[in-house]
């Protein structure tokens, strides 16, 4: 009985190790020497990130998509908190469409997506502009947004809002003084899920961002096509501790456990 | 209710100002374009003016399903994601276990191990995996050294190093669905089977593995969805050689920008996991209704 238990123990181990696996080939890959990718890495030079950091290119798209996922996830959080009010505060009909349109743009293919925004775009709207671009990511943020704000929303008492009511206080300020506060977790793990997922998103930015705003992941992408070498792994280690910093933050206030599971 | 004072709006008046921006966004962004593609996709590819609406035809589904090139991506799509599926499923069933025996702190720990792949940019693991598994890398040395294949198998541009970055990628997906249903045993009825003199295979056999069926059978529909959708890790690992629906309808645009037959395509494959993505939706209101 111990051996199986230990069996199991082992295996759940190596699943861990190789999970991590890729992690660790970037981070040692991106101190090799040579001018391509290998394992194990040939020699040891930080030269590939001085190539890195002093690539404007690189530089600039880092940029474009901290200011993409920050508009675009505030914009969540905007939309994302009146419409979660609505879907958990009332009962109307065509709530349950609504609900599940939200949350489609995260179950169908991102090629999809991407391919009728920029068919659409092209069309109609004004082209491939930056504001087409942070709405593009809007659709695929605000399902995290949603989700998470009407989670905490179901967990507020009502009894507590409609209280602030009796005593006088007007729906717009029953909202800030009392919901809000008491739906902060919600909206902060909202928004960073949003941020994220943002920041992280390839495939509509592949489609619709312009050569003016080239966002980070598509750097890689053009880095993966045209020059593979350890540069596009020295800056992916900067841009993973901080996602690795974000996560266990997230996971010190709230949790990650229960996040993992929204 | 009785309304308080005379600036109260009517309940219906504030659903729609709440949701007034949403329904705009997705209105536009999302519906909008979808319909346009599905619009489009019944007519002929023009070089100059990239569609001409004058012939209404349905000559770029009967291409996907029929044209070689188009039929392969299909028929590819299917084994690959099933086959990564069901490996995902194996390989992860035994993590999402143990990880229901542990303490909180080992689980918060094992949790954001698992949800590496999800955090991190997946080209990017995808590309550190492609320089493990080159023939002469270190995944191919050491099969090749511990004696169980004699020559490197080639895992860029085949379907076998597709699946593997396949199962990479979403094994974070399957491990918290298997996990979840897992944790909701009541440890009673395992109990209960020790009791009754049944040993660990049995117990597993007989008592948690059908107690699992409603995890497995959402895990791998998700997990399926995903794999079918992805486009990222299956373009790095497997090129344009392997050929595969998310794939061709971004060579599409990127090299034949051939936007009918492309949005023929993306909706072909979109009604595929909207199809899983119902089967899940019922799935899961039978097993609400049965009261499980």
């Amino acid at each position: 009985m111990k051996i199986k238990l230990d069996l199991l123990k082992w295996y759940s181990l190596i699943r861990f190790v190789v999970t991590l696996l890729p992690l660790i080939i970037i981070f040692l890959s991106a101190f090799s020497e040579a001018s391509f990718l290998s394992f194990p890495p040939k020699g040891f030079s930080l030269k590939w990130f001085v190539v890195a950091l002093t690539d404007k290119s690189i530089l600039r798209s880092i940029q474009t998509s901290l200011l993409l996922a920050a508009v675009a996830s505030m914009l969540s959080l905007l939309i994302g908190t009146l419409a979660s009010y609505a879907l958990v505060r009332y009962r109307f009909p065509g709530r349950n469409i609504i609900d599940s349109f939200i949350t489609a743009p995260l179950t169908l293919p991102m090629v999809g997506l991407g391919l009728g925004l920029l068919f659409f775009f092209s069309s109609f709207l004004g082209g491939l502009s930056f504001i087409n671009l942070v709405f593009g990511h809007v659709i695929i943020t605000l399902p995290y947004v949603v989700r998470n704000i009407s989670i905490s929303l179901a967990a507020v008492d009502k009894s507590l809002e409609q209280s602030a009511m009796i005593l006088g206080a007007g729906p717009i300020t029953t909202f800030y003084k009392v919901t809000l506060p008491l739906i902060k977790p919600g909206l902060i793990s909202g928004t960073l899920m949003a941020f994220i997922a943002s920041f992280n998103n390839t495939t509509i930015s592949l489609f619709v961002a312009s050569p003016e705003n080239l966002t980070f992941p598509v750097k890689i992408f053009y880095f993966i096509e045209f020059f593979p070498d350890p540069r596009m792994f020295a800056i992916s280690s900067f841009v993973i501790i901080a996602s690795l910093a974000i996560m266990l933050a997230l996971d010190r206030i709230f949790g990650l456990y229960k996040i993992a599971l929204r | 209710m009785k309304k308080l004072g005379p600036f109260r709006l009517s309940n219906s008046a504030k659903i729609i100002v709440l949701l007034l921006l949403a329904v705009l966004v997705y209105a536009l962004f999302f519906l909008g374009p979808l319909l346009w593609m599905f619009y489009n996709s019944f007519f002929r590819w023009d070089p100059l003016r990239l569609v001409d609406r004058s012939v209404v035809t349905m000559e770029n589904y009967l291409k996907v399903f029929t044209h070689p090139l188009y039929q392969t991506g299909v028929i590819n799509s299917f084994i690959v994601s099933t086959a990564a599926t069901l490996l995902s499923l194996v390989f992860n069933f035994p993590v999402a276990y143990y990880m229901t025996k542990l303490k909180s702190q080992a689980r918060a720990i094992t949790t954001m191990i698992i949800l590496t792949p999800m955090m991190t940019l997946s080209l990017v693991t995808s590309y550190a995996w492609l320089t493990l598994l080159t023939p002469g890398g270190l995944v191919n040395q050491f099969l090749m050294s511990i004696g169980i294949i004699s020559e490197p198998i080639i895992f860029w541009g085949t379907r076998i190093g597709v699946i593997l970055v396949l199962v990479y990628s979403f094994s974070p997906h399957m491990t918290l669905v298997l996990n979840a249903s897992l944790e909701n045993i009541d440890p009673n009825y395992i109990k209960a089977a020790q009791i009754l003199g049944a040993n660990r295979f049995q117990t597993f056999y007989k008592v948690i593995l059908p107690m699992s069926v409603p995890g497995i059978v959402a895990g791998s529909i998700l997990t399926f969805t995903m794999c079918i959708s992805s486009f990222l890790s299956p373009y790095v690992m497997g090129g344009r050689v392997v050929k595969l629906m998310a794939v061709q309808v971004f060579d599409f645009i990127s090299v034949q920008l051939n936007f009918p037959l492309g949005s023929a395509m993306a909706i072909v494959l979109l009604s595929v996991v909207l199809l899983m993505v119902y089967v899940i939706r019922s799935l899961a209101e039978k097993k609400f209704r049965g009261g499980t």
